[in-house]
């Protein structure tokens, strides 16, 4: 039944599940179906023209605000603080400049003494509907990701200790914990407070949540033919939920091998396969929000595309395995184009 | 008694003790546990099912997103971090004070099962992640597949050998995505080879066409079992999991239940333990009752009985309070009242004095004591029996008085005179009462005032009423002058008249005698002639009858004026001693006195009796007296006959002897009196008469006169309209005695 259910409704789906066409196609099936007079078959068609009416792969981003705004605050304080690297050089602000779309525009960032990472930066925005942080999705969340910059040699090459330390000397940094937290400056209360001002930051009124509100003319004509083209041609299918991605992990080169066109592939390229060892996950990753996308180039891990519109066409190319026209590209761009909201500015 | 009772109260502590042993033993102390943990399996359950759902939402196409599978997933991680950190809290986990080999055993077992948990999450969250990557490949490429045909399809101008072969094509796909086996696989594979055998030479798009759809063909034969497989794990692990959590919850259960057996254990324990201490506690409450309301009982009767006394002491004290309330009121009234008394006893004007006889001196004396005698009370009390100074003049007689008073008992009221000082006298009224038992008289208790002031007065008084008796006597005569008067000047008139007469007469006969004489002494014989001439033309005869006749009336009228002025002389008899006077007399005197008054409005009649013996008055007060009644007669006759042309008054006036008195009425018929005027008319100054008419004095003089000054009497007896009778009766001897000692005594008496 269930194996069915998802055949019908595969097709349905891929026809129809763009319009509210599939709502009216789904009564006229559901007419076709009674003459089987199966109940069963009934209810999961009720079921099914139900969730076709309500469900759009794409909803607004909404987050409830943290109350505590001095612990934010700290956070921002901590987020922008050179103590945290070993030789002051570096903060997490150095490579995920808020205002910036959340990266530093570099393909990979650089770290204390000028050394350069592996991957490519990922936006810090909206971190938090993410599944799992890093690239690979090593951090199951942004409490666990924290540490890993600090302890990371090639970018802040520190300890907690050290930076328990460091940020103790500072009387106003002193004075701005003892305000937030009853305990003294910790490993827990500089991860709790930086942790607290990644999860604010989220770009709201976007001009695409707008139109997903039911603001009609938030989004052009172009762009509303961008998202049709989005949810047919299949990028729907990864980039989905209410962050457009980083919800699951996908291999990078699906229909191609994009590494091999790429040439010169390095231990970061592995993904997923760094961490688990198992070669099915080799070259994964996680799918990455294409939220303020347009904000956050270069592109991919390995920050090898600096063009929106070359991303949607590899994506194309090794991703969807099918040919796109210069105006589908166009289309899509403007899409992304739209995804791009603002931080709150007090947090920037 | 005592020993049992203290046995048994140890017995039931002991009891008590135990109780709470068993209470603590068989507290269900990890009930809360067992609840979290439950709730806890619950919630994963529940999750596991939600991730189900999500699963099968997404598979089967109702949802594109992954959010809701990505959601659950974290949820379950969540509530297993949570079961691990909770692993460290059960029983297990931590040492408790009291745990039993049983429960341990059954948390150890519990402990192992839920180990298995861990992978089984693990795995499943892999296989999720796995599905999430595999089935977004394969529902693209099924879409993807079906477009590009739909594209191919769409191709304008299509051959219709093509268009055949791609709806070949395409229905093979639709079998390929629904049966996904390798025969299927391998048909539309032949199919594909075949389209572009014939057709892709020379037509570049179908040949792309055909690259990208065995590219997806490829990719969905590729994930297409994969995802399945994916599937089925899901479900198994789902149902694993579902079992294990079952298994766990089942353990849970049971050693809930065991735990709940053992402590039920231990509560039938504590309840019979406790229905064995229920008799003794009873027995023990009973003597505790029994003891404590004996105590009670005593307690209240010695409550009730502090409280009547206290009652009965406050009554007490009341009665007291009021009791002295009333005597100090009692002394106080007894204080102001002596005051009172004292001053009243010192503000009287006398002397209050109490005299000892058997001490024979004064024992007590009001301060006027000093007013009345000069000496004061210690000089007096030391004085003894002559405290009083009696003057020697009254001593003899005050001393009898006394003397008699004490021996009949009787109170003693007497006046004398005594020394105020060595030369000044006073009088002194004592009005003194013999107090003792039986018949002797121990003290004498009196009051001695000063009555000089008195005494003068009344002497002054009696003077005055003399004198204004005198004056009304002078009054009366005076009223009486103008009758007398008249009835003097008629026979004086005449009788001058008569002088008159004779005078002339006496010259004319004297002249005639000349005449005659001459005539002699010149006619001789012819004188007779001539005196004949003469004598008839001096009309002698007429003197020689009138000349008799007048010198009679003269004389007459001398007699008649010298029984007037005798009657005056009689009436108004300057003696005020009494003497022996005849009444009739006096009457007659006084009728002929006043006959002026009421001679021209009635008549006199008198009617004297004629053996009256002689009175001994004062002539002068009864002429007085009578004369008042003849004024007061006449008026009332006047009154009556006022407006009548002709007076028909009657004054009858009688003198009649009764026994030793003599009556004297005085009648009229007049207008007579009303007995409220009659009531009153001898108050003084009472009067009916107006204005100046009449002082009111004349009747209360006349009973002042007759019943004070000559214990007689005045009787009215008056009708009005008809008449008046006014009866004195005056007795023919004065009392002598008295008359002799105090004259002025008698009137102020009176």
């Amino acid at each position: 039944m269930r194996l069915r259910i998802r055949v019908y409704g595969a097709l349905i789906d891929t026809r129809m599940y763009q319009s509210l066409t599939g709502g009216f196609m789904s009564i006229l099936l559901m007419c076709f179906y009674r003459v089987l007079r199966t109940r069963a078959v009934l209810l999961s068609i009720c079921f099914f023209a139900s969730h076709c009416l309500a469900s759009e792969p794409v909803s607004v981003l909404t987050f409830i605000p943290n109350p505590d705004r001095a612990e934010v605050l700290l956070g921002k304080q901590l987020f922008h603080s050179t103590a945290l690297s070993a030789d002051g050089t570096i903060s997490c602000a150095s490579c995920h400049r808020i205002a910036d779309g959340g990266d530093d525009g570099m393909p990979q960032s650089v770290g204390i003494n000028a050394q350069r990472g592996t991957v490519n930066a990922p936006t810090v925005l909206n971190s938090r509907f993410n599944f799992a942080q890093f690239w690979d999705g090593r951090a199951a969340s942004l409490e666990a990701q924290v540490e890993g910059p600090i302890h990371n040699p090639l970018e802040m090459g520190t300890n907690w200790h050290d930076v328990i330390e460091r940020l103790s000397r500072d009387p106003a940094m002193v004075a701005s914990f003892a305000e937030v937290y009853a305990q003294p400056i910790s490993e827990q209360t500089i991860t709790a407070a930086i942790v607290a001002y990644e999860r604010e930051l989220v770009t709201t009124g976007s001009p695409f949540d707008r139109y997903l509100a039911g603001e009609a003319t938030a989004i052009s004509q172009h762009a509303k033919d961008g998202y049709r083209l989005f949810k047919t041609m299949g990028c729907i299918s990864c980039h989905q939920g209410k962050n457009l991605g980083g919800n699951m992990y996908q291999q990078f080169g699906i229909v191609g091998n994009y590494f091999k066109d790429r040439g010169a592939v390095k231990e970061a390229d592995y993904g997923v396969y760094n961490l688990t060892g198992m070669e099915q996950d080799r070259f994964k990753f996680k799918v990455p929000s294409l939220r303020n996308v347009s904000e956050t180039a270069p592109y991919f891990h390995d920050g090898s595309v600096q063009q929106l519109e070359e991303a949607v066409r590899i994506m194309a190319r090794y991703q969807l395995g099918r040919p796109i026209s210069q105006p589908q590209v166009e289309k899509l761009t403007a899409f992304l184009v739209t995804l791009t909201g603002q931080v709150e500015s007090e947090l920037q | 008694m005592n020993m049992i009772s203290r046995l048994c109260r140890y017995t039931i502590a002991l009891c008590v003790v135990s109780l709470i042993v068993l209470l603590y033993l068989g507290l269900d102390r990890y009930s809360k546990t067992y609840a979290e943990w439950y709730g806890m399996l619950t919630d994963l359950k529940l999750a596991s099912y939600r991730l189900d759902k999500a699963n099968s939402e997404v598979f089967s196409g109702l949802r594109i997103d992954y959010d809701d599978l990505t959601q659950h997933v974290a949820e379950i991680n969540a509530i297993v971090a949570g079961i691990k950190s909770a692993e460290l809290r059960s029983p297990g986990g931590e040492q408790q004070l009291y745990m039993p080999e049983s429960i341990l055993r059954g948390h150890s077992q519990f402990m192992t099962q839920l180990q298995a948990l861990y992978p089984l999450v693990t795995r499943r969250h892999a296989e999720v992640e796995n599905y999430k990557t595999h089935y977004s490949v394969l529902r693209n490429s099924e879409n993807i597949a079906l477009q590009l045909i739909d594209d191919l399809k769409s191709t304008p101008a299509l051959e219709a050998d093509l268009l055949q072969a791609i709806r070949v094509l395409e229905l093979n796909l639709f079998r390929e995505f629904r049966y996904s086996g390798a025969a299927e696989y391998e048909s539309t594979m032949q199919q594909i080879n075949r389209i572009q055998n014939r057709f892709a030479d020379n037509n570049a798009q179908v040949a792309d066409a055909l690259y990208f759809i065995r590219l997806h063909l490829d990719l969905i034969a590729s994930n297409k079992p994969l995802v399945e497989s994916i599937i089925l794990a899901e479900i198994a692990f789902s149902s694993q999991l579902q079992r294990v959590l079952t298994g766990l919850e089942t353990e849970l259960k049971k050693i809930a239940l065991h735990e709940r057996a053992r402590s039920q254990r231990y509560y039938y324990a504590l309840g019979i333990l406790a229905a064995l201490m229920l008799p003794l506690c009873i027995w023990q409450a009973r003597l505790l009752y029994l003891q404590s309301s004996t105590i009670a009982r005593h307690n209240d009767e010695l409550e009730a009985l502090v409280a009547r006394r206290t009652q009965r002491l406050a009554e007490a004290r009341d009665k007291l309070e009021e009791e002295t309330h009333e005597r100090e009121q009692l002394c106080e009234q007894l204080v102001e009242s002596e005051e009172r008394l004292h001053s009243l006893i010192n503000s009287i004007n006398g002397c209050v004095y109490e005299y000892s006889l058997e001490e024979n001196r004064l024992t007590y004396a009001s301060s006027s004591i000093e007013g009345i005698w000069g000496t004061d009370f210690e000089q007096a009390a030391s004085a003894g029996a002559g405290w009083n100074r009696v003057h020697e003049e009254d001593n003899e007689k005050y001393q009898q008085q006394f003397a008699e008073a004490m021996l009949h008992k009787s109170v003693l009221n007497t006046e004398y005179r005594a020394y105020n000082s060595d030369t000044e006298i006073v009088w002194l009224r004592d009005i003194c009462t013999p107090i003792g038992e039986g018949e002797s008289v121990q003290r004498v208790v009196g009051v001695v005032t000063d009555v000089s002031e008195f005494k003068r007065a009344g002497e002054a008084r009696a003077k005055m009423e003399d004198e204004l008796a005198h004056a009304q006597k002078l009054e009366a005569v005076g009223q009486l002058a103008a009758g007398i008067a008249h009835e003097i000047n008629t026979p004086s008139q005449f009788i001058a008249d008569n002088l008159n007469f004779l005078l002339e007469s006496v010259s004319d006969i004297f002249e005639l005698v000349k005449a005659i004489a001459e005539i002699s002494k010149d006619y001789g014989d012819n004188a007779v002639a001539k005196v004949n001439e003469l004598i008839d033309g001096a009309d002698f005869e007429y003197l020689s009858e009138e000349i008799p006749v007048a010198l009679q009336q003269s004389s007459e009228g001398i007699s008649r004026v010298a029984t007037i002025v005798r009657a005056m002389k009689d009436y108004s008899h300057p003696g005020e001693t009494m003497q022996l006077a005849d009444i009739n007399a006096a009457l007659s005197s006084t009728v002929t006195v006043s006959s002026g008054e009421w001679k021209y409005y009635a008549k006199m009649t008198t009617d004297f009796a004629d053996e009256l013996p002689l009175v001994e008055c004062v002539i002068s007060d009864i002429n007085q007296v009578i004369l008042n009644m003849i004024v007061n007669a006449t008026h009332a006759i006047v009154d009556r006959f006022e407006d009548a042309e002709e007076t028909s008054g009657l004054i009858n006036i009688r003198t009649k002897q009764r026994d030793n008195t003599v009556l004297i009425e005085v009648q009229d018929n007049g207008k007579g009196m009303p007995p409220e005027v009659k009531a009153r008319v001898f108050e003084q100054f009472f009067t009916t008469k107006g204005v100046g008419k009449g002082t009111g004095q004349g009747l209360s003089i006349a009973h002042r006169l007759v019943v004070d000054k000559h214990n007689g009497a005045i009787e009215i007896d008056s009708t009005p309209g008809e008449g008046t009778v006014f009866r004195i009766v005056l007795p023919v001897e004065q009392p002598r005695s008295e008359q002799q000692e105090s004259p002025d005594s008698e009137s102020r008496a009176a």
